[in-house]
């Protein structure tokens, strides 16, 4: 038995597009304890959101870039709720497209990530690859990269032209071979799966313990999606949510994966759903009461909880982000592993350190 | 006259990207730009995490106070001559973020930057574009320094 | 929800942990613990759990002075939401640190209380 090392992984690290900092206590290669530090992104968000209900869509966005639809789609919904209004299914279906493009732009980002971490370079620039068809995509439909700034409280502000709808679904059928391809990739390639299979397992007990959410804890056996609860149109379309037992990198690694591919399903699903209409409808009055909103943002459950007063300031507005939940369950996985392997342990909980930190 | 070591350097920066807490979308297109769609290592630019090799700091986000020091860190560890690009608004001025209380407010409140690129988030191609000016300032720094190490 | 809130209660500060315990033995997954400042300067707490098909909450109403009952040992994941209530309203949980989110010595203390240190060169107001 060796003496203990410290040594401090991040803030700044190849491994970590965020600062985030893990300090590791290694006995030789083996890692014997970790302890997160956290806060590096921390920008007082709750308070900047809470200033004006009417400015709050935009800011809400710049909370996380790489789920920003999903943050002003739980900011609106909550202020929908609160004025007790009904979006239009015109644009709860846009919603839901764009929600999953997101979701697919995500997936693959953190999919190669976790090829990087392991060393697979020309597997992270595929993904990165595939990931830009997406990108021009919602480029095309929304105007913007990075934040949509499509939705607005009771709807969406921009509409989907008919040729829009035909461009997402031939990017669909562009897409789908790729991404098999890339399944096949992920799910045989020997080299991945020795990289990933049995390493950081987060039993199913540990994943209810820590509280996990999204595909961390689908990986580790627990079927709960928020996209079955049914907002926007997911009430609309059919899907199961993706569940593994295994709860190593590798479960959580293909937990993704096939999201991905049930992403595609779910744009596919919705289009010839879209039938003319209005996209949103107006709301009067400031809001006045207390409401919960839930979306399933790419990382899981995102929770916004807001009171308003019947003022243009907001009483309060909370925001509990999946990431929070996710990355503190590293400390479970951490322990017994190799010093190697933790950057794909951390990679793969896909710790998004502006939601965690906001 | 530059050195032989300025000249071969120029024509391969290598960049070193910190995230300050932004919202992560500036950090996406700085990853962009490293794959096959914009690929600036046709411009022999390399990512490297290393501030020691860096030539180009990439920096994004408003500069959380946290994040302040190791920042300044960083710059201090880059070798002589160095370039920070500002990537995106909140880099630039803060102003996504204005009315957060745990910010600085932009990159330049902390440590001195060369180039600032707008967009909220900056799309590749002005990174790109960012990374050529930059080079070209930064052409004019390893001249001087050159000059001043000639006597 | 009611517009008073509940009473201000000296023993719900204890009272949380069987109240968590209660939840969590039924099945219920922590969400978030939302913390907010009322009119009189008592501080709202609101556990909320994810019961299937909804969410279910209890709440109660604390002075900032006192000192809360830790879930941690109950439900492992609540330890970074205390965290984050201890730094943002300055809360004293029993036996968690400060220092989650915020720098000591930069950072404002207590952000989100009724008068937080002004933002650098914020307006205030919408």
């Amino acid at each position: 038995m060796g003496r203990a090392t410290t040594i401090p992984f991040g803030p700044q690290h190849a491994a970590f597009l965020e600062p985030l900092n893990v300090t590791l206590t290694l006995e030789e290669e083996k890692v014997v304890g970790a302890v997160l530090n956290q806060g590096y992104n921390h920008r007082g968000m709750e308070h900047a959101l809470s200033l004006d209900y009417r400015k709050s869509q935009y800011i809400s966005e710049r909370v996380c870039g790489i789920c920003s639809f999903h943050h002003s789609t739980a900011y609106c919904q909550g202020l929908e709720s609160i004025y007790g209004i009904d979006v239009p299914e015109r644009g709860r279906l846009i919603r839901t497209i764009m929600m999953e493009c997101q979701r697919l732009t995500s997936h693959l980002l953190a999919l190669g990530h976790i090829a990087e971490s392991v060393g697979y370079e020309n597997l992270f620039m595929q993904c990165f690859r595939e990931r830009e068809l997406v990108m021009t995509l919602v480029n095309r439909i929304s105007g913007n990269r990075v934040h949509y700034s499509m939705n607005v409280a009771g709807g969406v502000k921009r509409d989907i032209s008919p040729e829009g709808l035909k461009d997402i679904q031939a990017t669909m059928s562009r897409l789908r071979p790729r991404l098999r391809e890339l399944h096949r990739v992920f799910s045989r390639d020997r080299t991945l799966s020795k990289r990933t299979k049995g390493i950081g397992v987060l039993s199913n007990q540990a994943a209810r313990e820590w509280g996990n959410v999204g595909p961390v804890s689908r990986a580790s056996g627990i079927p709960r999606d928020i996209r079955q609860d049914g907002f926007a149109a997911y009430s609309m379309v059919k899907f199961s949510p993706i569940v593994r037992e295994e709860g190593d990198c590798y479960a959580r690694m293909m937990v993704r994966m096939d999201e991905c591919l049930q992403s595609m399903d779910i744009i596919e699903q919705c289009l010839p759903l879209i039938k003319d209409g209005p996209v949103a409808i107006q709301m009067k009055g400031h809001p006045k009461g207390e409401a919960y909103s839930r979306v399933e943002a790419p990382r899981g459950e995102l929770v916004y909880f807001i009171r308003a007063n019947g003022k243009t300031a907001l009483e309060r507005i909370k925001l509990r982000t999946p990431a929070l939940m996710n990355v503190a369950s590293l400390l479970a996985m951490l322990p017994g592993c190799q010093l190697a392997d933790v950057p794909t342990i951390t990679v793969s909980v896909d710790p998004c350190i502006c939601c965690t930190d906001r | 006259m530059m050195t032989l070591e300025s000249k071969m350097r120029i024509r391969s920066p290598w960049i070193m990207h910190f995230d300050t807490g932004s919202c992560n979308g500036c950090d996406m297109e700085v990853w962009a730009l490293l794959t096959p769609r914009y690929d600036i290592e046709r411009f022999g630019a390399m990512n490297r995490a290393n501030p020691k090799q860096a030539d180009i700091l990439l920096i994004t986000g408003p500069v959380t106070k946290r994040c302040e020091d190791r920042l300044r860190n960083l710059y201090e560890q880059t070798p002589e001559p160095k370039l920070v690009i500002a990537c995106g608004d909140c880099a630039s001025t803060g102003a996504p973020f204005h009315n957060c209380y745990n910010v600085n407010g932009g990159v330049d409140k902390v440590i001195p930057v060369d180039v600032y690129v707008p967009g909220c988030a900056c799309r590749p191609e002005v990174l790109i574009d960012a990374l050529v000016l930059g080079l070209s300032k930064w052409r004019e720094k390893a001249a001087g320094a050159d000059k001043e190490a000639e006597g | 929800m009611n517009e008073a809130g509940p009473k201000i209660e000296r023993n719900a500060c204890l009272e949380v942990r069987k109240r968590t315990k209660e939840m969590v033995e039924a099945g219920a997954r922590m969400i978030a613990i939302v913390a907010l400042e009322r009119e009189d300067g008592s501080i709202e707490l609101i556990y909320s759990f994810d019961r299937q098909p909804g969410i279910v909450d209890f709440r109660f109403q604390i002075l900032p002075e006192w000192e809360v009952d830790s879930v941690a040992d109950i439900f492992t994941g609540a330890l970074t939401l205390e965290r984050e209530v201890v730094d943002l309203f300055g809360l004293k949980y029993k036996g968690i640190p400060p220092g989650l989110f915020l720098e000591a010595g930069k950072s404002p203390v207590a952000p989100l209380r009724r008068r937080p240190a002004p933002a650098k060169g914020g307006d205030e107001d919408g």
